[in-house]
């Protein structure tokens, strides 16, 4: 069982193509061990208001580490540091939204997960 | 934020509404992306930072071709943002712009902007990436000896894990199955030192079940060209007295700098390097390493000259076997590319050769530095004329 989510979601989000969180998934952070502001929102931090609604309900994450090492040199601020997770049921819905980069994964977290605690830093940039 | 760029303040209405026109690489929303204002001018956008009040915005412009290269791999996020032109954009998270201002490029502290090298999108990230480093190589005096290293180097290097990989898998393969491992597409060419990045071969035309050889086969490659890179990291570790090591480090030889000349140091990156953010970079204290390593495994090792026929050619593993007029064998040689005309006129036209060489005693090949028209008759090998050592 994928848990609840927050009732102030659009309808129909996570979308229906979503499938119960499972596996591996890496994100950079800046904190160690990561923090819950590591894993907010757009939609918690009042980001991107017109942007598609359930996408700001939903954490971006990478299936593969490759990815997280790209993208922190593409984008050195963003932390230099990569955690992973490993994902469960229990944990929400999650999403390929890969476009061109085939591990981009959307992660719709329930209600009740801690989200932070799941995760550990295994690379240090 | 932690840092600030001055410089000359801009109205925000000269961006347009800062939509996305194509959003060209998007995580947590997009991140880098093309807008357009109302003059028809199109801008390249990329976050460069943000707090919990503002997202600042690098913007330049651009145009569709430069799209087009950066989306293609052509050139790396760097390139397409060091325009002459250059913006600095804050935008409340509601989207409105709150300051602009023009600067230039070279104002942009380091780590706010990608690193040296790195492409759009991991997919695009070269097999092999190989830059020059040396304090007279620049833009517009990059000697040709630079160039021909680079290529000759980083062929060699790729042919050398190649042949090894491949070596028990190339029976009935076509002639240049091998050749497409080294022989690689330049995806991108640097000119600020010198840097040629090659993309993995181009398996479109091909079978399913090749591509995922040729995935398996470059893995493999990987694996123990980052075992030698690693090694090479660490000055007390050795590598383990084996054919692998060998053949690790006769590549790295091909890369590493040399004790001399205009290039001091060499950035290794790529695919095959492994998932880093930066490339290895190879000193010529590596080379004297990679050198005295290759020394003591070779001690087996020593020059050759034979003189025979060439009756038996392998176009895949670019090797023959030189057999005297009897049909005794003497040495079965291994060439290089440079070699393969010579040596099939002298297969095809039933010529005595001289093969000058070196020989492992332990592989039982001869390496061959050159190949050489014997003009006089081969007597047999029983007379002890066939062979000689030089």
């Amino acid at each position: 069982m994928s848990g609840t989510f927050p009732s102030g979601w659009p309808c129909d989000c996570p979308p229906d193509s979503a499938e119960d969180a499972a596996g591996k998934v890496f994100r950079i952070v800046k904190n160690d061990p990561p923090i819950a502001k590591d894993f907010e929102t757009h939609h918690e931090a009042g980001k991107l208001p017109n942007a598609p609604p359930c996408l700001r309900w939903g954490v971006s994450v990478f299936r593969l580490v490759d990815d997280a090492v790209h993208q922190r040199a593409l984008f050195p601020k963003l932390g230099n540091r990569i955690a992973e997770g490993t994902l469960q049921t229990t944990h929400g819905k999650a999403m390929l939204t890969q476009g061109k980069r085939p591990t981009h994964t959307t992660w719709w977290p329930a209600n009740e997960v801690d989200r932070c605690a799941s995760f550990t830093v295994v690379v240090v940039l | 934020m932690d840092w600030d760029v001055d410089g000359v303040t801009c109205g925000p209405e000269y961006f347009g509404d800062f939509e996305p026109r194509e959003v060209l690489y998007e995580f947590d929303g997009p991140r880098i992306f093309t807008i357009a204002n109302g003059a028809g001018d199109d801008f390249l956008v990329y976050i460069c930072d943000e707090d919990d009040e503002h997202t600042r915005h690098l913007v330049v412009p651009t145009s569709d071709a430069i799209v087009k290269a950066l989306c293609s791999g052509l050139i790396t996020v760097l390139d397409a943002l060091n325009q002459p032109w250059t913006w600095l954009v804050d935008r409340a998270h509601n989207g409105q712009i709150e300051r602009a201002r023009k600067i230039a490029f070279r104002q942009m502290p380091d780590g706010t902007i990608p690193l040296h090298g790195t492409l759009l999108w991991p997919s695009l990230r070269p097999l092999l990436s190989v830059r020059m480093v040396g304090a007279s190589i620049e833009r517009g005096h990059v000697p040709a000896s630079v160039i021909r290293r680079t290529v000759d180097g980083a062929s060699a290097a790729l042919k050398t894990l190649a042949e090894w990989i491949l070596s028990t898998k190339t029976e009935g393969r076509p002639s240049d199955f091998l050749r497409q491992y080294y022989d690689l597409p330049a995806q991108r060419f640097a000119f600020a030192s010198f840097e040629i990045a090659f993309a993995a071969p181009d398996v479109a035309q091909q079978s399913e079940l090749f591509t995922r050889e040729n995935e398996s086969a470059l893995d493999r490659m990987g694996e123990i060209f980052q075992a030698g890179l690693s090694w090479l990291q660490q000055p007390t570790a050795d590598l383990p007295s084996s054919e692998e090591s060998r053949v690790i480090l006769e590549a790295l030889a091909k890369l590493t700098p040399p004790k001399h000349g205009v290039v001091t140091e060499v950035y290794v990156g790529g695919r095959l390097t492994g998932p880093r953010e930066l490339p290895y970079v190879l000193t010529r204290g590596a080379s004297e390493r990679v050198h005295r390593a290759l020394r003591k495994l070779n001690a087996d090792v020593r020059p050759v000259k034979h003189t025979g026929l060439i009756r038996e050619f392998d176009k895949d593993k670019l090797s023959f076997t030189l057999r005297d007029p009897l049909g005794k064998d003497i040495a079965r040689c291994a060439f290089s590319e440079s070699a393969y005309d010579d040596a099939f006129a002298a297969f095809e036209n039933d010529e005595v050769i001289v093969v000058l060489g070196h020989e492992s005693q332990s592989r039982q090949v001869v390496d061959v530095l050159s190949i050489g028209i014997e003009p006089r008759p081969v007597q047999p090998a029983a007379q002890e004329t066939a062979s000689e050592r030089a």
